[in-house]
Parts: C-alpha cells; sequence; structure tokens
C-alpha cells in the first residue's frame, strides 16, 4: 500500500481531551486519529488511528506548541474546542 | 427469548462498539445476522399474560422486525433502524446517549428500541439519521426531530445550552412537519413537508449557504461566524420546492421538484461537481449542476467526499474523491489499455462521471457509506465499491474495490445502509 494521508486537518478543527492530553479527529471508519501535545511539541505532525491505517497530517503554528520551561500548561491551539 | 436474532436483517464491517448489531465487538467482512434485545417491559408483559396472547404478542414483534425497515443510519460508532412499524431501533456506543438508551449503558452489540423521551411518547418513527455521536429522529404525527447524544457544533440544534442530550432525546424547537434529516460530520439539514430546508450546526465552508449578514433575527445565533446552534432557513432565495436533501462531511446537495440539483459546501475533492478544487476550494452560493450527461434527477446520495446522483434512466452519475475507489473506475475505452489499467487511480473527479453498471442494472435504492457505496435492483441484486479496510463492501475481503462486486449474500436484497466503514442489508427472502 503507498504511503499518503488521507487528509490534511487544522489543529483548530481537532477536538481537545483535557484528561488524556490528546486532540482528535474523527476517521471514516468510526475510530478518531489522534495526537498528543507532547507530540506536537515534539513537531509531530502526524495523527493516526488505532483502528486502520489512515493517517492525517496535522496543520498547526509549532509556536503555539513551544514548551517556554518546565511550566507543561501549554495553551492548547487557540481555538480547539475542549470536551 | 430476550434476544431475537433476525433472517432478514445482516450488517458487516467496522464494529469496535457493537455498532453493526450483531451481538459481537468484531469486525467482520461477510454479512452477519443482526440481533434485537426485547425490552424487559415486552418480556414481562410475555411472561405476565396468558400463553396464547404473550404468543401473539411475541408473533407481532417479530412480525415487526421481519417486515423490510423504513431507514436504516450508520454513525460513527452506533446505527439506528426504523420498523415498518415505526419503531425505532438502536444499537452502539451509547457513552452520549446518541443511541438512545436512557441507562448508564455505554455501549450495546445488539439493537434496543428506543423508548423513553422527556417530552412525551412518540408512537411511531418517520426518518432517522446518525452523525458521529449524535442521532436525529423524525417522529412521524408532527413532524418533530428529537436530539440524541453529543454535539459540540450545534448538531442538536437545541441552543447553545445544550450540548449533551444523553439517552432520553430533546425536541428541537422551531421545525415540524419534517419528512427528511440528514447530517455531515459536524453540520444538520432537515426538509418540511412544504418542500423548505433548514439547517444547523458549522457552516465553517458554507455547507449551510450564505447569511446575510445584517439578518439580526434571534434565532440566527452565531458563533464565531460559523457555528448555528439552532435551525434557521437555508436555501429560501430562489423560491424552489426542495424535495431531496443529502449531506456529505462538509457539504450539501439539493433536489428541486424540477429535477434540478444544487451543490454548496467543501470542493477540496470536488465533491461540488463543477469546478477544479484548485479553483474553488468551498463556496456558501448554491449552484446548480448543469452537466449535459446529467437527466432528471431521481435520487441523490453523498459519501462523505463524493456525490452519487440517480438519474431517471438508471444512470449513476458520480463525483468527488477516488482515491480508494469511492468513485469507481470504469473499464478502458481501448481494450488494449486493460493492462495496469487499475493500478493508475484517479484520486478525484470534480465532475459528473457515469460509472457503468452491469447490463440491465435497473436501480432501486442506493446507500454511501463514510468512503464506500451499496447499491441494489429491483431483482435484488446488491453491488458495493470504495473504500473496504474494514470489510465494509460485504465481498469476504477487505480489499479497496474500484468497480462495483456482487455483495457476498444470497436472497433478493431490498434494503441498504451505510455507516462510517460499515454496512446493513435487508434480504427479502433469507
Amino acid at each position: 500500500m503507498t504511503f499518503s494521508f488521507y487528509d490534511e486537518i487544522e489543529i483548530e478543527d481537532f477536538e481537545f481531551d483535557e484528561e488524556t492530553k490528546t486532540y482528535h479527529y474523527p476517521c471514516p471508519c468510526g475510530d478518531r486519529f489522534e495526537i498528543t501535545i507532547a507530540d506536537l511539541m515534539d513537531g509531530e505532525d502526524i495523527a493516526r488511528c488505532p483502528s486502520c491505517s489512515l493517517m492525517v497530517r496535522v496543520i498547526y503554528d509549532p509556536e503555539d506548541f513551544q514548551d517556554d520551561d518546565q511550566e507543561t500548561n501549554v495553551e492548547p491551539g487557540k481555538q480547539a474546542i475542549t470536551v | 427469548m430476550p434476544i431475537i436474532q433476525s433472517n432478514k436483517l445482516f450488517a458487516c464491517g467496522s464494529n469496535g462498539n457493537g455498532q453493526l448489531g450483531i451481538g459481537s465487538f468484531e469486525d467482520t467482512n461477510i454479512p452477519t445476522a443482526c440481533k434485537f434485545f426485547i425490552t424487559k417491559q415486552t418480556e414481562q408483559q410475555l411472561e405476565s399474560q396468558e400463553f396464547q396472547l404473550s404468543q401473539k404478542t411475541f408473533n407481532s414483534v417479530l412480525e415487526n422486525l421481519d417486515t423490510k425497515p423504513k431507514v436504516i443510519s450508520g454513525g460513527g460508532n452506533h446505527s439506528a433502524i426504523i420498523t415498518s412499524f415505526g419503531e425505532l431501533w438502536m444499537s452502539g456506543l451509547n457513552d452520549d446517549g446518541q443511541s438512545g438508551i436512557a441507562s448508564d449503558s455505554l455501549k450495546e452489540s445488539k439493537f434496543n428500541k428506543v423508548e423513553i423521551l422527556d417530552e412525551h411518547e412518540v408512537r411511531r418513527w418517520e426518518y432517522v439519521t446518525c452523525g458521529w455521536n449524535f442521532s436525529l429522529a423524525v417522529e412521524e404525527e408532527n413532524g418533530y426531530i428529537y436530539s440524541f447524544g453529543k454535539g459540540v457544533y450545534g448538531e442538536l440544534g437545541c441552543g447553545e445550552n445544550v450540548k449533551k442530550t444523553g439517552g432520553r432525546g430533546v425536541r428541537i424547537k422551531g421545525v415540524e412537519g419534517v419528512e427528511k434529516v440528514v447530517c455531515g460530520l459536524r453540520h444538520v439539514v432537515c426538509l418540511n413537508k412544504e418542500g423548505k430546508c433548514f439547517g444547523w450546526g458549522s457552516n465553517k465552508y458554507g455547507q449551510l449557504t450564505k447569511f446575510d449578514k445584517d439578518n439580526n433575527e434571534k434565532s440566527h445565533k452565531k458563533k464565531k461566524e460559523t457555528l448555528y446552534f439552532e435551525p434557521v432557513r437555508i436555501f429560501h432565495d430562489l423560491n424552489l420546492r426542495v424535495i431531496d436533501v443529502a449531506c456529505g462531511q462538509n457539504h450539501t446537495v439539493v433536489l428541486t421538484s424540477d429535477g434540478e440539483l444544487y451543490t454548496f459546501g467543501l470542493n477540496k475533492y470536488g465533491q461540488l461537481g463543477y469546478d477544479f478544487p484548485n479553483k474553488i476550494k468551498f463556496s456558501d452560493i448554491p449552484k446548480k449542476i448543469d452537466h449535459e450527461s446529467i437527466g432528471k434527477v431521481k435520487s441523490i446520495h453523498c459519501g462523505w467526499n463524493n456525490t452519487i446522483i440517480i438519474c431517471d434512466d438508471d444512470k449513476l452519475l458520480i463525483w468527488g474523491r477516488n482515491d480508494h475507489g469511492q468513485c469507481g473506475k470504469n473499464n478502458p475505452e481501448n481494450e488494449n489499455d486493460v493492462d495496469g489499467w487499475m493500478d493508475k487511480p484517479v484520486p478525484l473527479y470534480y465532475l459528473p462521471q457515469n460509472l457503468i453498471l452491469s447490463e440491465g442494472f435497473e436501480i432501486e435504492e442506493c446507500a454511501c457509506g463514510s468512503e464506500h457505496t451499496l447499491i441494489i435492483s429491483k431483482q435484488g441484486e446488491c453491488l458495493s465499491w470504495g473504500w473496504n479496510e474494514h470489510g465494509n463492501c460485504g465481498i469476504g475481503d477487505n480489499e479497496n474495490r474500484w468497480q462495483p462486486v456482487k455483495v457476498r449474500k444470497a436472497g433478493n436484497i431490498k434494503k441498504v445502509g451505510g455507516g462510517c466503514g460499515n454496512s446493513w442489508i435487508w434480504v427479502q427472502d433469507g
């Protein structure tokens, strides 16, 4: 199977799970593409679905996820909706 | 006895939360019999009454579940059926009450009857659509819509304060006489008996059409310019009578009484059907699709990112995303090109394509899943194609299909339904 992204999705379209510090977005299989805040801070931009082969590229501004100091109180993607 | 296995309704595909209703939480690529859980109340009635009477009730339950359902709809992780008697049954994830089960049951692998509502008892249901983690059901008497589940983008249509209903359902105010309600990922469109359309939810890509910014009616509540938490009238400028609506993930298709077709919303994959995505990314202005190949349109259907229309002459036209075979691919015109033909995929079609079906295939019905499609003929034959990673095409394997293939289910197939990576098939003579 060729390696390609299912889609490119802006971070503001992801929903944010406060408990697991994970951003997620619907996958056509019913599960969700997931990426953690830690991944984003590491510069990772691929959100994967745990139930299938599909993945999406996350469009975001790395500056929003910079680790200024030890403080983990990162402001999660300005417009993301908290659930 | 509390569980009845259907010998008519079968399901296949993605099933992580029991949404197929087949009694398990495992995917299957072969259509498998659905199961119905007879509620305690019905069970008690059965036990408490005279044998003959209880047998009669039981037979009527069976008869109801054995008759062709009115509607089958698949959502993100749950599904719904309206039986010929107008009963609403749902299966799958219920963590937000999206399956209409008013208990703390988080998920069910069998269909349960929806019975408890806050406002008043609903005797008969007319229509149902399942969204990502919400459901919208239309009752028959007044054409009121009830919302179930969770929707943070306004999908529930019950005002900005209601983002979660639980399993009891909440009635949407401001719409009545509704005949059909359909939804995309984050937007909803309904159609009433007068041929008028209303919409709510996200309008990020214009999937609810353009709104006049000077229109300050209180019901037109707006947030961040894109979210509508209550129903607003849409597609009314042209003063046309609408007879059918369909929603993709982020686009909307409208069919008028003249058999004309209008599209609006996202065009990332050419799903609007009139221009290349690089030229038009999205549009909030409904545009009539004036393609030479389109005759009088009979019905309209949308996958997440594609659009299908069935014309009067049984022609199937399809456009939009095609990276997994969602729109299919005809054989080459020149027979010498057959070698390697299928290995050269076409990622999208931004103009209507005539997908050629087998000779004499008279289309009876069509149902789209997120990235796959099912059609049935008047003769009861069922074909499927598209993304098949979860076995949702029902053909016994998980390979994507670029051309329609016969679903592995014997019998006279009379009704189909599609969801997120899954399918439902109703067979007349099981």
